[in-house]
């Protein structure tokens, strides 16, 4: 279990910093997606 | 050299007597095999369980018919030889031994091999250990050393043996040979010490206190050693059974305090390192007690390939609110990324005195947002203002913001293992002590 | 090595020490006492019933780096039980005792001490003190009995000899043994040790082993 441990926490960690430098929220239940505008004439008015 | 020369100068050599010795029982008639005759002292005539002082050569009984409610059978017959620890070793004693007070027995088996002396073996519920007698004894205060008092901590070439047992311990049963005048019934003062997988012991009678050491050794190993077709399978966890979860959840400890220090620093240093850029800083007109819709801010840019984006918005508010709903919209992808927030505001007095509830500001972070050139598109509305008019609010769009979630959701992620090996370290010393009355995790209130 | 003739049956008896002062005639057994170059026979030595020993005379062993042979032996006894001491010399003038005792070993040389406590003070669990070697505890006193001598020893190894045997226990694995008899006192300070730390050759072939 000790190698286990050790492969996947030095993992969590490595993705922690990478999601850190990419403003990744792991866990977000209220995520924001990005969608596509519904069509032509969505929602941009200049 | 003198002498004369019919008479030779060496004698012949020592011609090796056949060892074993029989004899008859001088109670019952029946036939003794002795073993080791000059080191036995004793021997139990099998078939009438009387025990033979050895060592008086009209063979005096020492005990006769030992009382016995049932037979016990060893589990490594008399005689048997096996190899531990390098030596090899023959069972020549059986006893069975039984704490006085409550009555728990184990077996003790006397092993011998003429150049390296005596060893036990002793079995517990199918553990075993192997046992040494020593000469060496443990640092401290051998006067007081060896009651069993609770918390005692013994020292012995840098082994802190812990407290486990202590008591008045008994034989119940013999067959075999033994190095002393064996008597069915004897008892000694008893204390057990454990370092796992080790052991030191003390026993002390009227005229002499003896200490030794002892080993835990696998049933496996036992089988192996003395040929033996089968053993009973060990149940519960013995004192001295070699702390495997322990020493598991002492690295895995140590892992996870690394892992945690760790994110620690990364997050203090991503933090710091955020670039807290505001972006796009939007005042914007809205009407109170009314609905605005389709404000577009200017294309701003969003720096860094990919971080994450706040969206604050302030308003005045004062027991009024102010909504927004609005998309932020990749100019480039077209990509829109939907939100809204309300910002309200209450305050008054009651019976407890002043209250407020909520603030003039509120905002929401949006996570993985690649960079490039946005722009916002804004729907407000508005309510419980007093009066109907103009009024602004300011929406910012900060880039790059520290994320502090995550610092916690990773934390937990990186405990979950840890948990599970300090669970199943507390439930294998648990087990461990709960034969022990110095048992540390249970309240000594019981 | 002065070799001298058995009065009894006039084989050849050696004496490897100079300090041996009596003699078991491997022949005769007869038990012989030596003035000079005189040997008396004081009588004979009975035969032991049983003996489970890995030593016998002739056994060589190693301590401190240097090669040891043993050249007699005496066998003690008590109330619960008896142990061997086997005389060693080192081919020089020093010699030594090895004791042997439920597979328990001690080697330790004689030691002079006086000022001993008279024996009917004693008592397990008391101090004595060796001077220079130490402040050192009583383990067992016990009322032995010689049952049995072979080669050449320092003392009159009569069968019946009765003495005091007081066993002592210094630090770590340093031991001592101090003898009351009749005669003299005689102390000894040593170690136990491993069978194995001596590296023994021609041992006593043990029938089985």
């Amino acid at each position: 279990m000790v190698r286990f441990y050790f492969v996947t926490g030095s993992l969590l960690c490595a993705f922690f910093v990478y999601a850190g430098m990419n403003g990744l929220k792991v866990v977000d239940p209220f995520a924001v997606a990005a969608s596509r505008p519904l069509g032509p004439g969505g929602h941009y008015h200049k | 050299m003198a002498g004369n020369a019919d008479i030779p100068d060496v004698p012949n050599p020592p011609v090796t007597k056949p060892r074993v010795k029989m004899f008859a029982c001088p109670n019952c008639g029946g036939s003794i095999t002795l073993r080791y005759p000059g080191a036995s002292m004793s021997v139990v005539c099998e078939n009438c369980q009387s025990i033979i002082d050895v060592n008086d050569e009209n063979y005096k009984i020492l005990t006769k018919f030992f009382k016995q409610a049932k037979p016990f059978t060893p589990l490594i017959p008399l005689g048997q030889r096996g190899s531990l620890k390098g030596k090899t070793w023959e069972v020549i004693g059986f006893m069975v031994r039984s704490d006085v007070s409550s009555q728990y027995f184990w077996s003790e088996y006397l092993l011998l091999n003429p150049f390296y002396g005596y060893r036990w073996l002793v079995e517990d519920k199918g553990h075993w250990n192997f046992i040494t007698t020593i000469k060496k004894k443990p640092e401290g205060n051998l006067r007081v050393a060896g009651l069993g008092r609770l918390g005692e901590v013994l020292t012995l070439d840098e082994k802190r043996y812990k407290v486990f047992n202590s008591g008045r311990t008994q034989v119940d049963y013999v067959i075999g040979e033994f190095y002393w005048r064996v008597v069915v019934g004897s008892q000694t003062n008893t204390a057990d010490y454990i370092d796992p997988p080790l052991m030191l012991s003390c026993e002390k009678d009227e005229s002499e206190v003896v200490w030794s050491t002892g080993e835990y050794i696998s049933h496996k190993e036992i089988k192996k050693a003395f040929k033996l077709e089968k053993l009973p399978n060990p149940s519960g966890t013995a004192a001295t059974e070699p702390p495997r979860a322990k020493k598991s959840w002492e690295k895995i400890g140590m892992l996870w305090a690394l892992f945690l220090a760790f994110i620690t620093c990364a997050q203090i240093w991503l933090s710091g390192t955020s670039p807290y850029e505001v972006a796009c800083d939007y005042r914007g007109i809205y009407l109170q007690n009314g609905k605005q819709n389709d404000q577009t801010t200017p294309v701003f840019t969003l720096q860094k390939e990919m971080s994450n984006v706040q969206i604050t918005v302030h308003a005045p508010v004062s027991n009024s609110w102010f909504y927004v709903s609005g998309e932020l919209v990749n100019n480039t992808t077209g990509a829109t990324y939907p939100f809204e927030r309300t910002v309200e505001y209450y305050y008054g007095t009651d019976s407890d005195g002043a209250w407020t509830e909520g603030s003039s500001e509120s905002a929401l972070t949006i996570s993985s947002v690649p960079g490039g050139k946005y722009y916002l598109n804004l729907d407000t509305e508005s309510g419980g203002y007093a009066t109907n008019n103009k009024d602004q609010y300011n929406l910012r769009v900060i880039r790059g913001v520290p994320l502090y979630d995550n610092y916690f959701w990773f934390a937990l992620f990186l405990s979950v293992i840890p948990l599970i090996s300090w669970s199943s370290m507390r439930k294998e010393e648990a087990s461990r002590w709960a034969n022990s009355d110095f048992n540390p995790y249970v309240s000594s209130s019981e | 090595m002065l070799t001298l003739s058995c009065p009894s049956c006039g084989a050849n008896v050696d004496f490897q020490s100079k300090s041996s002062v009596f003699a078991v005639c491997s022949f005769c057994k007869s038990s012989l006492v030596r003035q000079d170059l005189n040997l008396d026979s004081i009588g004979k030595i009975a035969d032991l019933q049983d003996d489970l020993t890995a030593f016998q005379i002739g056994t060589t062993g190693m301590f401190n780096k240097e090669k040891f042979e043993i050249i007699g032996r005496l066998k003690v006894g008590y109330s619960d039980g008896f142990w061997n001491e086997w005389y060693t010399t080192f081919g020089d003038e020093r010699v030594a005792w090895l004791a042997e005792a439920q597979g328990f070993l001690a080697f330790c040389y004689p030691y002079e001490v006086t000022d001993l406590p008279e024996v009917k003070t004693l008592k397990i669990g008391q101090a004595v003190d060796l001077k220079e070697k130490g402040i050192y505890e009583i383990d067992d006193i016990r009322a032995v009995k010689c049952l049995y001598s072979e080669g050449e020893l320092p003392f009159d190894a009569v069968q019946g000899r009765k003495s005091t045997s007081v066993d002592l226990t210094g630090f770590e694995l340093e031991m001592a043994t101090i003898e009351y008899a009749a005669k003299e006192t005689r102390t000894f300070i040593g170690h136990y040790l491993d069978f194995d730390d001596f590296q023994f050759k021609n041992l006593r072939p043990i029938d089985g082993w």
